[in-house]
C-alpha cells in the first residue's frame, strides 16, 4: 500500500511535464515550420514508462489542455488517448525496447492515429485542419476522392514520419535516464541499464543458503 | 531529550551493489543544530532522507540497522505524521514548489490547505511566517518570477509555516549566491534561536563551522567523527587524511607543521583573528616562537 | 501587511461578467450549440459572432479572445463553408458557376450548418477559457467529485508550460543568432535543435523526482480533508445567469418551430 503511493507521486509530479513537453513541442514545431505535429512525445513517454492507463490519461489530458488554448483540439481527445493507450501496451510487450521492435511500435502508433483521427477531421471538421493538411484534403477531393479517403490518405505522410520521430526520441529520453531513477516507474524496469530483478534473486539466494 | 537515533544503520541503494552507509550510530538532542559534514558522496544527504523518511519508502532499498524518532521506530511512524512532523528542505530552488500557486502567499499555505487547517488560522500563520522571515516585499510576486535566493526563502517558509518538530536542510545554499547564502543562513539561525531540532547537511566547512552545536561527520559511508563543531573540526585525522575542513584549520595545522605552536586550531575567522593575533603580539614584543603573551 | 488586504487579494479580480461562476459559462456554450443544431446557417453564424464580440467586449477580453475567434472564423467558417460547398456527396442544385468551378447547394448548406456548430461550441468555449482562471475551474470540478490529484495534475501543467517554454525560447535566442529560421534546410534545421531538445526534455522528466518530493513534503500525499484558501461559490447571480439563458434558448427554439 505504502508502495503504492509513493509510486503515484512521482507520477502525478511527470503527467504536468509530458503535458508540457506535449504542448511545448507543438509549438517548436510551428514555430521553426517543421511538418510535424511533434505534439505526442510526451504522451509517449508516458506510456512508456507508466503502462497504459497512465499512458491514456495522459493523453486524454493533452486533448483537454490543448482544448483550453484552441477548443478545436478537444474533439481529437480520442486520438491523443490513443497515443498513450498505444505506447503503454507497446512497451509492457517490450516493443520499445530495441530498435527494430521500436520502428514496428511507431508504425502501429501511427496508424491508430490515421485511422482515429481521420474520420474526425471528415465527419466533425469536414475536412479542414488549422495545418496545411486542409490543403492536400481539398486537392484530393478535387482530384475525385471523396472525403474520408481524402483525409485518411493526407493523414498517412505526417503521422508516420511525426510518429516514429516521436518514439525515436523518446528511446534517446529513456536511455539517457539513470537506473535509479528509472526504478521509479513501473516499466522502468525495461529500460535499466542493470537489471534490477537480477539482484534481489542473489539475495534470496543467499538468505536460503544460510 | 533524545529526538533521533541512528543504531548500526546500512542502507543500499535499490539499483546498486555497493552500500552507501556502513554501520552508522549517532544520537541527535532536541533543539540543537547538528550538521552532517563531509565531502560529496559520503552519504550525508541520504541520512537527511533516510530520517526524513524519503528512504526507504520513496527511494527504495534495505536499511538493515535501527531509526528511533520521537522515541519510536521510524518504521511504527506513518508517512502522513513524518510529513508533518519533520519538515524538509533541499538544494535545488527551481523544483521546491506547488507547481501550481500564483503568488507567494498562497504558495506558503498550500502545505497547510493540504493538512487541512482552517482558512482562518492558514491566513494567521502565513502572515506570521513573511514577517519573521522577511518575505512582505515580494508576498505576492508570482513563483516563477522569483531569484533562487528568494524562492528558496520561500521553500523555508512554506516547510516552517507547518510547524515541524524536526527540520532536515539539505545543502539549502549550493545553487546560491553569497547573498543569498546568507539570507538563508539569517533564517536557520532564527530557527536555532527558536529551538526546533535542525539536521543540517552541508559540506561548506565554514558556515557548518560557525552555526552547528554539534557535527557528525562522514567519510565514505561510515562516521569518522561526532562531537561539537571544535571536537570535529579541528580534529587532525581530517588535516591528515586530506578531508574537508574549515580553511582556517588547515591553516593552523599547517602553522603548526611550520612551527608556529598556537595554542589551538581555530575553525572560524573570529577564532583565527583571536589566537594569531595574541601570536603576532609576541612576535612584536620580541618572544619566542610559542605565541603566549 | 493587514488581514483586510490579504483577503481583499484572495478574492476573484475581475468584472460582472468574469466572474460569473464557470458552469454559468458553461451553461452558455450548450446553450448556443442547441441553437445551433436546430438552426446554423449564414444567419446563425452572423449573429452568433455578434453575440460573442460583444460578450468579450463586456467581459474586457476582447483582445485575446478577437484575435483566436477570427481564426476560429477563417477556418471553420470561410474556409469551411467554401471547401464544402464546391464539393458535392448527392445530386443537388448549383447556386453558382464560373468555368469549370461550381459551387452546390447541398454542400454549401451542410457546410453552414457545420460551421455553425463549431463556432457556437469552439467559440463559446474560447470566451469560456478567456474569462475563467484555470484554479477557478478545477476547484468547481473537484467540488463536484473530480480526482484531486487530477485536478492538480491539470493546473500544474500550465506552470510547467512556461517554465519549459522558458527554457526553450533561451535555447531558440541562441539559435537564431545563428540563423535557424533562415538559415539552411528542414535538415539542417532539425539537426541543430534536436541534441539540445532532448536534453531539454530529458532534465525535465528527471526534475520531476525533486518536484514529487517537494509535493510530499507540503504534505500533498495526507489522508484527511484538505482546506482551501480561496473559496469560489455559486452564487445567486449565476443561479439567475443560468436559468434566463435556458429561458431564452427555450423561446428561441419554441419561436423557430412555430415560424
Amino acid at each position: 500500500m505504502k508502495e503504492k503511493k509513493s509510486n503515484s507521486i512521482i507520477v502525478i509530479s511527470l503527467i504536468p511535464v509530458c503535458l508540457a513537453v506535449n504542448v511545448v513541442g507543438g509549438n517548436l514545431a510551428s514555430a521553426l515550420k517543421i511538418p510535424l505535429y511533434a505534439d505526442s512525445i510526451g504522451t509517449i513517454l508516458a506510456g512508456m514508462l507508466c503502462g497504459p492507463a497512465i499512458g491514456l490519461l495522459t493523453g486524454a489530458l493533452t486533448g483537454v489542455v490543448s482544448g483550453i488554448f484552441s477548443p478545436i483540439m478537444l474533439a481529437y481527445i480520442p486520438v491523443t488517448g490513443i497515443y498513450g493507450l498505444a505506447a503503454g501496451v507497446l512497451s509492457k510487450k517490450k516493443m520499445m525496447v530495441k530498435i527494430p521492435k521500436l520502428v514496428v511500435s511507431g508504425i502501429i502508433i501511427a496508424l491508430l492515429g490515421v485511422a482515429l483521427a481521420s474520420p474526425i477531421i471528415a465527419l466533425v471538421f469536414g475536412g479542414i485542419t488549422e495545418t496545411g493538411q486542409a490543403v492536400i484534403i481539398a486537392v484530393l477531393r478535387a482530384a475525385g476522392f471523396g472525403l474520408l479517403p481524402a483525409t485518411l490518405i493526407s493523414s498517412f505522410c505526417t503521422e508516420f514520419l511525426d510518429k516514429l520521430l516521436a518514439c525515436f526520441i523518446c528511446y534517446v529520453i529513456v536511455k539517457g535516464m539513470s537506473d535509479r531513477y528509472l526504478s521509479k516507474f513501473q516499466l522502468g524496469e525495461l529500460y535499466m541499464k542493470r537489471k534490477k530483478l537480477q539482484i534481489d534473486f542473489d539475495d534470496d539466494d543467499e538468505e536460503e543458503l544460510q | 531529550m533524545e529526538v533521533i537515533r541512528m543504531n548500526n544503520l546500512s542502507y543500499r541503494y535499490p539499483t546498486t551493489e555497493e552500500y552507501c552507509l556502513k554501520n552508522v550510530s549517532f544520537s541527535i538532542q532536541e533543539g540543537e543544530l547538528c550538521a552532517i559534514a563531509g565531502s560529496n558522496g559520503c552519504g550525508k544527504t541520504t541520512i537527511g532522507n533516510i530520517i526524513r523518511g524519503l528512504i526507504p519508502s520513496f527511494h527504495g532499498g534495505e536499511i538493515e540497522g535501527t531509526l528511533e524518532i520521537f522515541g519510536k521506530s521510524s518504521k511504527e511512524i506513518s508517512a502522513d505524521e513524518k510529513a508533518k512532523r519533520i519538515g524538509f528542505v533541499f538544494q535545488n530552488p527551481f523544483t521546491q514548489n506547488s507547481g501550481i500557486k500564483e503568488t507567494v502567499f498562497e504558495e506558503i499555505a498550500f502545505g497547510l490547505e493540504n493538512i487541512g487547517v482552517g482558512r482562518e488560522e492558514i491566513i494567521t500563520r502565513v502572515m506570521d511566517i513573511i514577517e519573521m522571515l522577511k518575505i512582505e516585499s515580494f508576498m505576492y510576486k508570482h513563483p516563477l518570477e522569483l531569484s533562487g535566493g528568494y524562492r528558496q526563502r520561500v521553500a523555508l517558509a512554506s516547510i516552517i509555516v507547518q510547524n515541524p518538530e524536526i527540520m532536515v536542510i539539505d545543502e539549502p545554499t549550493s545553487q546560491l549566491d553569497p547573498k543569498g547564502t546568507e539570507e538563508v543562513f539569517e533564517i536557520i539561525k532564527l530557527l536555532n534561536r527558536q529551538k526546533k531540532t535542525i539536521v543540517l547537511v552541508e559540506h561548506k566547512m565554514e558556515l557548518v563551522a560557525e552555526y552547528a552545536d554539534h557535527i557528525i561527520y562522514l567519510n565514505e559511508g561510515t562516521v569518522l567523527l561526532d562531537g561539537t563543531a571544535e571536537d570535529v573540526l579541528a580534529n587532525e585525522i581530517l588535516y591528515k587524511k586530506n578531508l574537508e575542513m574549515p580553511q582556517v584549520a588547515r591553516l593552523g595545522f599547517q602553522a603548526r607543521e611550520k612551527g608556529l605552536m598556537i595554542e589551538k586550531v581555530p575553525i572560524t575567522m573570529d577564532g583565527a583573528v583571536k589566537i594569531f593575533a595574541k601570536y603576532g603580539k609576541c612576535v612584536k614584543d620580541g618572544g619566542g616562537s610559542h605565541g603566549e603573551s | 501587511m493587514d488581514r483586510q488586504s490579504v483577503e481583499e487579494k484572495l478574492k476573484r479580480q475581475g468584472g460582472v461578467i468574469e466572474n460569473f461562476c464557470p458552469f454559468t459559462k458553461l451553461m452558455l456554450v450548450v446553450c448556443t450549440a442547441v441553437l445551433s443544431i436546430l438552426f446554423g446557417s449564414l444567419i446563425y453564424i452572423a449573429i452568433i459572432s455578434a453575440v460573442y464580440i460583444i460578450l468579450s467586449l463586456a467581459a474586457h477580453v476582447s483582445r485575446d479572445f478577437l484575435k483566436s475567434y477570427f481564426r476560429l472564423f477563417i477556418f471553420f467558417g470561410l474556409m469551411l463553408i467554401l471547401m464544402n460547398s464546391f464539393f458535392q456527396s448527392n445530386e443537388s442544385e448549383v447556386l453558382f458557376s464560373m468555368g469549370k468551378v461550381s459551387i452546390y447547394e447541398e454542400g454549401f448548406y451542410r457546410g453552414c450548418r457545420m460551421s455553425s456548430i463549431i463556432l457556437s461550441v469552439a467559440g463559446g468555449l474560447l470566451f469560456f477559457t478567456e474569462t475563467t482562471p484555470i484554479q477557478d475551474l478545477m476547484v468547481m470540478l473537484g467540488n463536484i467529485g473530480l480526482s484531486s490529484d487530477i485536478v492538480y495534475v491539470v493546473v500544474a501543467t500550465f506552470q510547467s508550460i512556461t517554465e519549459l517554454s522558458g527554457r526553450m525560447e533561451q535555447i531558440l535566442d541562441a539559435q537564431r543568432s545563428r540563423g535557424i529560421e533562415t538559415d539552411g534546410n528542414l535538415i539542417v534545421r532539425a539537426k541543430a535543435v534536436l541534441p539540445m531538445l532532448i536534453t531539454l526534455l530529458l532534465s525535465s522528466m528527471v526534475s520531476a523526482e525533486e518536484k514529487a518530493i517537494a509535493l510530499e513534503a507540503r504534505c500533498f500525499n495526507c489522508q484527511g480533508t484538505r482546506t482551501a484558501l480561496r473559496v469560489y461559490k455559486t452564487t445567486a447571480a449565476d443561479i439567475i445567469a443560468m436559468i434566463v439563458l435556458a429561458l431564452i434558448t427555450g423561446g428561441i427554439v419554441v419561436a423557430g418551430f412555430i415560424l
